[in-house]
């Protein structure tokens, strides 16, 4: 038979994905580009749920949203938003989430802690998504810079600081909730 | 918010299998990937089109008109301005325009390949025919959940939301960032009341005897039929068709010499 938490770990996974699907479709409107929530939800159950759980969840809502779904920013989907000039940041979910993850979870939690880790992953995501918006649409570095990082970064030191927040404030509840009873399997 | 799009008819594309719809979508979605030109991506659009005309599910097109339509006007404003030419007049160019309704062709060829998909396959149906694909059935089991969760969470954070202001709290007035501070402790709650249902949940799958074998049956048998294989075949050979024109540098480059208007592969400098 297996573990039971692994039931439980699929679950989490599950409601993870569920509030990143969630996050893409909350956008609040800074300025010219809004801020999305999908990238902060993930990040958020990276730190939270440990890193390779945290890729589960950005790969599950990649795979819905390669699947047809309406998951990604503004209600689209497809194999458009994975090849298109925004896909780098999309497939930069992985990397980022398992980053995040394993920086949280090292040592003791705290606040500086939790920044650091979602900061990480948020950098990755600009690492990757940058060069691919680059070489998809031909432009300049500057350019695509302009374009694809500095109208996000005040949104983004928003989103890091409320992660960073959230995380602290719910630290060690989740393990209390759902992952007390096998955490060795983590 | 609605990713249910599934329209319960009985027609010829709900009964094909469900794999069958997912290879089909993932070839509309390579061939749209594949070409820059308006005539081909209009081509493929009238295609899916008349698809989703089959299995009579067009009425979903009314449900997701607003992306359609602002994923068009914004292609259209944003190439006709940022994209550079030489006949530019101001900041506008006619080839940026051409551009925009070529992105446009192809972001929405592809977001109503996927609606006719999720209007003509139940959620059940996809996770088991990822199942069929190899794809762990844990994974496939989250893909199904997560879908079936965004409403309970949604009407979860709306129930705290109502709550909180029944005690007084005014989530209407301030600026921006007063409006995020308020927003962002009800975060919490939500999250932990949707944290708190995991326990619940798998002990009502543990109840049933989830995982309790790795051979699982299924109410669900998957099949493929001579309709799955007349389908499938009429993809590929579509498929084989774009791919041997993108490919054969001749025929394509006399195709794109009669219509130099429609075509951004390179092939030839634009032209109306």
């Amino acid at each position: 038979m297996e573990k039971p938490v692994s039931v439980k770990k699929t679950i989490l996974i599950s409601i993870f994905t569920a509030l990143t699907v969630i996050g893409g479709y909350i956008a609040i409107p800074i300025g010219p580009v809004p801020i999305v929530l999908s990238n902060f939800m993930i990040l958020l159950s990276a730190v939270l749920l440990g890193g390779k759980m945290g890729s589960a969840v950005a790969l599950t809502y990649l795979i819905l949203g390669l699947s047809g779904l309406p998951v990604f920013a503004g209600g689209t989907s497809g194999l458009a938003h994975l090849t298109g000039p925004t896909g780098g940041y999309l497939l930069a979910y992985l990397p980022a989430a398992f980053t995040a993850g394993a920086i949280a979870n090292r040592g003791k939690h705290s606040l500086f802690k939790y920044f650091t880790a979602l900061s990480a992953g948020a950098l990755i995501i600009y690492i990757a998504g940058i060069p691919w918006l680059k070489f998809s649409l031909n432009m300049e570095w500057r350019k695509a810079i302009f374009a694809g990082m500095v109208p996000f970064l005040p949104g983004d030191l928003i989103k890091v600081t409320a992660g960073a927040l959230i995380a602290t404030k719910m630290d060690g509840l989740i393990d209390n909730f759902s992952l007390s009873d096998n955490s060795e399997d983590q | 918010m609605d990713m249910f799009l599934y329209v319960d008819n009985n027609s010829g594309l709900h009964r094909l299998d469900p794999r069958t719809k997912l290879i089909i979508m993932l070839m509309s979605f390579t061939v749209a990937v594949m070409f820059m030109n308006i005539i081909i991506l209009a081509l493929l659009m009238l295609l899916v089109i008349i698809y989703g005309g089959i299995g009579r599910v067009l009425g979903n097109l009314k449900r997701i008109r607003m992306v359609l339509i602002m994923i068009t006007l914004f292609s259209l404003a944003i190439w006709t301005i940022a994209r550079d030419s030489s006949d530019k007049v101001f900041i506008f160019s006619l080839e940026g325009l051409f551009y925009g309704i070529m992105i446009a062709l192809k972001t929405n060829t592809m977001i109503i390949a996927g609606m006719v998909f999720l209007s003509s396959t139940k959620i059940e149906e996809i996770s088991e025919g990822l199942v069929k694909f190899k794809i762990p059935y844990r994974g496939a089991f989250a893909f199904a959940t997560a879908i079936r969760l965004v409403p309970m969470i949604v009407a979860t954070s709306y129930t705290i939301i109502q709550a909180q202001k029944s005690r007084g709290l005014d989530l209407d007035s301030g600026n921006l960032l007063q409006k995020i501070k308020k927003y962002l402790p009800l975060m919490i709650p939500t999250i932990i009341s949707v944290i708190r249902s995991t326990n619940i949940f798998s002990m009502a799958l543990e109840s049933k005897g989830f995982g309790y074998s790795s051979k699982r049956t299924n109410y669900l048998f998957l099949i493929l039929k001579w309709k799955d294989y007349f389908m499938l075949g009429f993809g590929i050979l579509l498929l084989t068709a774009a791919i041997l024109l993108k490919t054969n540098t001749e025929v394509f480059g006399d195709f794109v010499s009669q219509f130099p208007w429609s075509d951004f592969s390179g092939k030839l400098q634009w032209s109306l």
